[in-house]
């Protein structure tokens, strides 16, 4: 090749190196160093030892940087890698409890041997970012799975958890104004999605539309969200996805850190703050070094401005607070969390209607204001929601661990009506009190060559009492558990997965309600077993496909089989049916990826197949002393859920990403084939991220314009007072942000969005005042989050 | 100052900590907790029509399990039998009577919270009429709207002789702003109708 074009060429590279260096892996598209000339097959070798005992170390992962190409120590601890063709290559050696080793290496011959010695080091569990591997763990995942780093969750923090996972592939929510957002995956939602908040599961009444996961959306630090049913391993309440909310990990270095955040939202003139200290030199006697961390957070909106008008009483106030302690050691690590998350949220006023013809009339002549006001009044709820939760992580030899987390939460719901003859007396017309225990363990068994696994179980005990004035559900006591295990087996070019699980149920649900007995004693067991096959097909270095199929269940809740009165929150009447069986579904899916240089694709379809799936089916209207009221039943029926999303991320050059993603979900009733409710509409979401250069003040800066383009809701259920079809609608929105700037000693992380840039006016299907008002219109939102402390952070 | 702030937190953290433990213990669901879950609703409506000479008219119509449960009202029992030309004193009755130990008032609520409500009386039957002048007030200020608790039934001398027309009883709550109780922003307690004859 004449020099001139090797010139190119390698300026080609080093852009190629510097744009793959912008993507989330900073290291993970290193160049190799692709000279022209025969291609050599090459090949290397070793033993793997600890440079402390000199005893050699099975199960230790060992790669090559940038390529699929893996390979894990034998129990003698010898390595080989074979199949890549560069010359210059970084070898990446893994092993929890030591110090990752990346060695640069320039092979002169086409077979090397090359032995490595570890050193043991305190290991942060939650942090080992194996950043090299993030393309090779992209391309190997085998559920569809959507991940929001730190930074993303600090660019896009909504104003609940709800809210800031909206936009991610195959996510939908339910909203009711901004202060509610429950979370709809793949058409499913409610007691479908398990919420896992650092490793418990969340148990906060999350069968109800208006109860949304009290998780204090500072707290998060990472989210991920997993399409498909996930009850392997966390049980009948993930039938239909989990999204896990990842805290901040413990801290293991430095005195005293700690961020403060703000964020502002203009449209309902809302301030929220969040303060967050850490460190890691608490001492203890007894205990010896602690790390720590304590954050508060408060919020406080107002109502919400549609375009033409503001919805009244749809502000709200949140004050949370939490606390972890514990200490990290050779042997692994253990801490405590306690958290507190109080809101106090109002409900639009002109949604909270009694019988049809007030419906009727709310719909025709919506109440609405001209002017704006903090006031909160009712109808409204008082939600809060303590945990405790005690976190172990032991270390066992040959990469195996046992992990154990135990969770205590209390939740309570209060419903404060506006109306009714509960109203203004100060008790709530409705209130929930829930107290839930469980217990998690896992044990990740030694690693071989080629096989990992995990075999675990988890308990919950839960009692469920109702003192409000109102009756929804009875009071009950719940015991479950479940014992699962998941093997997987690596070959060259494929990675298989099985597992199993096996689920057991104790309902009792007490009499409620003497002389007329609105519900009555019943017990109640259910058992079912789970399972998950899959595969993964590492198509190329680049490519990969992967799909899976699992039989999951669930056993219909208390609110499902004895619901029964009006559900102030949605004011509709609300009829259980005791007599509904547990769920089965056989869920199949394949996801294709790709990460090249400059692209990434990820192509993912499903097939959800929900026997004696449990909804709430519109039934003729109760007919009572205040007149018809619109009335549901818990009903089953035979459904098939079925979608798509796609979701294309492209850096031409490397100050431009272009991103696209694009969702669908088809819900049906396989018997009636008319399509099920709240499935949401096809949404498409794009975005040009326009970078500028960096300098010394501020760190890549970048002005992001975008689209929300949502089509007409027309797939809609049998006919009904709701039959009303959704516009489709399209939003512009527009971000500016930088990784950093710098003001004197301050470092800042700054970002200014505005959705809704043309405030249109629209209604989402998934809006629970859709058949009143419309959405909110043009939001400004600031976020400025200023990290300090003086030890040097993890970006 | 940064020591004392941090055992501040501690202490603030053990103490929500022990009061979740002690909390933890006290979840007893096979207990039904005492005054929880009262439906507050009606299952009796009575109307009772006292004229200014002769017997009263009552008529009653009951909920067999109250507003919060799917049975529907029952029919009515007795029927409003009004002569031409009388003036008629009228009474509305809430009850809440499914326990019949425990008989609750829901009128005394109703008066009670007099300027959050407002009945409304509508009859079918020509010249019939429930004037507002007849109506009870509020203690609103400075303008005393109506209740209708109590209220006042005029058969006109020549009004249309009748079998079947029907008194309708709507009792109306504002959330806030009661004011004339003439508005649009309420929630309906009560929509019930009565049979009625005119002779």
């Amino acid at each position: 090749m004449p020099s001139r074009c090797r010139f190119v060429y390698a300026v080609c590279q080093a852009l190629v190196t510097f744009v793959a260096s912008q993507w989330s892996a900073p290291q993970a598209a290193l160049a190799q160093d692709v000279r022209p000339g025969p291609q050599v097959r090459r090949e290397l070798f070793g033993a793997v030892t600890d440079s402390a005992t000199k005893q050699p170390l099975s199960g230790v992962a060992v790669s090559i940087a940038g390529t699929a190409v893996s390979a894990r120590t034998d129990d003698a601890g010898r390595y080989r890698v074979a199949g890549f063709f560069a010359g210059s290559v970084l070898l990446v050696v893994r092993q929890v409890g030591f110090a990752p080793a990346n060695l640069r290496l320039t092979l002169t011959t086409p077979v090397v041997e090359t032995n490595i010695a570890l050193v043991r080091r305190v290991v942060e569990l939650e942090t080992m970012r194996v950043e090299d591997d993030a393309v090779a763990r992209f391309l190997a995942t085998q559920q569809a799975t959507a991940t929001m780093d730190a930074r993303e969750v600090r660019e896009k923090r909504g104003q609940t958890i709800g809210e800031t996972l909206k936009e991610l592939p195959g996510v939908a929510v339910i909203q009711y104004g901004p202060s509610i957002a429950k979370p709809v995956v793949r058409g499913l939602s409610s007691q479908r999605i398990a919420t896992v908040n650092g490793g418990v599961p969340q148990e906060g009444q999350q069968w109800g539309g208006e109860h949304a996961p009290e998780i204090d959306a500072f707290a998060a630090n990472e989210i991920e969200v997993i399409r498909g049913p996930g009850t392997l391993l966390y049980g009948p309440g993930a039938l239909g996805g989990v999204v896990r909310v990842k805290p901040r990990p413990l801290p293991t270095s430095g005195v005293l850190d700690g961020e403060v955040s703000t964020n502002a939202f203009l449209n309902n003139r809302q301030g929220a703050a969040s303060i967050m200290l850490e460190g890691a030199e608490l001492r203890l006697p007894l205990l010896g070094k602690l790390g720590w961390r304590a954050q508060v957070s408060a919020r406080k909106a107002g109502d919400a401005k549609a375009p033409l008008y503001y919805l009244p009483n749809t502000g709200f106030r949140e004050l949370n607070y939490s606390g972890v302690v514990g200490m990290t050691r050779s042997w692994g690590q253990s801490d405590i969390t306690f958290s507190h998350f109080g809101t106090n949220l109002g409900l639009y006023v002109g949604a909270h209607v009694g019988n049809l013809d007030d419906l009727e009339r709310a719909m025709q002549n919506a109440y609405t204001t001209d002017s704006f006001s903090y006031g909160l009044g009712t109808p409204k709820q008082i939600v809060t929601h303590d945990l405790l939760a005690w976190h172990t992580h032991l270390l066992l030899p040959n990469a195996a661990r046992v992990e154990v987390s135990y969770g205590f939460q209390y939740n309570n719901r209060r419903e404060y009506d506006s109306r009714g003859f509960a109203a203004g007396t100060g008790r709530p017309a409705f209130a929930l009190e829930l107290f839930t225990h469980s217990l998690d363990v896992q044990y990740h068994h030694a690693q071989t060559s080629r096989l990992s696994g995990v075999f675990g179980f988890s308990g919950l005990r839960q009692g469920n009492l109702s003192p409000g004035r109102s009756f929804l559900i009875p009071q009950y006591r719940i015991y479950s558990g479940g014992v699962f295990g998941l093997e997987t087996l690596e070959l060259s070019r494929l990675t298989l997965t099985a597992g199993a699980r096996f689920d057991y149920r104790y309902q009792h649900a007490f009499q409620y309600g003497a002389p007329v007995v609105i519900s009555p004693d019943d017990e109640r067991r259910y058992s079912g077993g789970s399972g998950t096959v899959g595969a993964t097909w590492h198509l190329s270095n680049s490519w990969s496909l992967a799909g899976t199929g699992a039989l999951a269940w669930r056993p219909p809740n208390v609110n499902e089989r004895f619901s029964q009165g009006v559900h102030h929150g949605t004011a509709q009447f609300e009829i259980g049916d005791s007599s509904l069986t547990p769920e089965q579904s056989l869920n199949v899916d394949a996801t294709l990826r790709h990460q090249g240089a400059r692209t990434r694709l990820e192509l993912s379809g499903y097939v959800n197949r929900i026997n004696d799936y449990i909804f709430l089916g519109p039934r003729e209207p109760v007919v009572t002393v205040r007149g018809t009221y619109p009335a549901y039943n818990y009903a089953s029926a035979n459904a098939l859920l079925r979608g798509t999303e796609v979701t294309l991320q492209y850096a031409p050059s490397s100050w431009l990403q272009l991103y696209a993603n694009g969702n669908l979900v088809r819900g049906i009733d396989r018997a009636t084939r008319t399509p099920l409710y709240d499935m949401p509409a096809d949404r498409v979401t794009t975005s040009a991220r326009f970078f500028a250069a960096s300098s010394r003040r501020i760190t890549a800066p970048f002005l992001e314009v975008g689209g929300t383009l949502v089509r007409q809701q027309d797939h809609l259920p049998l006919a009904t007072i709701y039959r009303l079809p959704t516009a489709g609608y399209a939003l512009l929105n527009i971000e500016l942000g930088a990784a950093a700037l710098r003001l004197g000693h301050l470092t800042l992380q700054p970002n200014l969005s505005v959705r809704n840039v043309l405030d249109a006016r629209y209604r989402d299907y998934l809006s629970r005042y859709r058949l009143f008002v419309d959405d909110t219109g043009r939001d400004v939102v600031l976020r400025i989050t200023a990290p300090f402390g003086r030890s040097p952070k993890p970006s | 100052m940064r020591s004392s702030w941090l055992t501040l937190r501690r202490y603030s953290s053990v103490a929500a900590i022990l009061s979740i433990a002690v909390a933890g213990a006290c979840d007893n669901p096979s207990e039904p907790i005492a005054g929880a879950g009262d439906p507050e609703n009606i299952s009796r409506v009575t109307i009772r029509l006292a004229p200014t000479s002769g017997a009263a008219q009552t008529s009653f119509r009951v909920d067999p399990d109250g507003t919060t449960l799917p049975l529907p009202v029952g029919a009515a029992q007795g029927t409003l039998a009004l002569v031409k030309g009388m003036t008629y004193a009228g009474t509305i009755t809430l009850l809440n009577d499914l326990d019949p130990r425990n008989v609750i008032d829901i009128t005394e609520e109703v008066r009670e919270e007099a300027n959050f409500h407002r009945f409304f009386y509508t009859l079918t039957c020509g010249g019939v009429t429930v004037p507002e002048a007849g109506l009870d007030l509020d203690t609103q200020s400075p303008t005393k709207y109506p209740v209708g608790i109590n209220f006042q039934l005029v058969v006109a001398a020549g009004a249309a002789t009748s079998g079947s027309c029907t008194l309708n009883v709507e009792l109306r709550h504002f959330e806030t702003n009661k004011g004339s109780g003439l508005g649009s922003v309420f929630e309906t307690d009560l929509n019930i109708s009565f049979p009625v004859t005119v002779n």
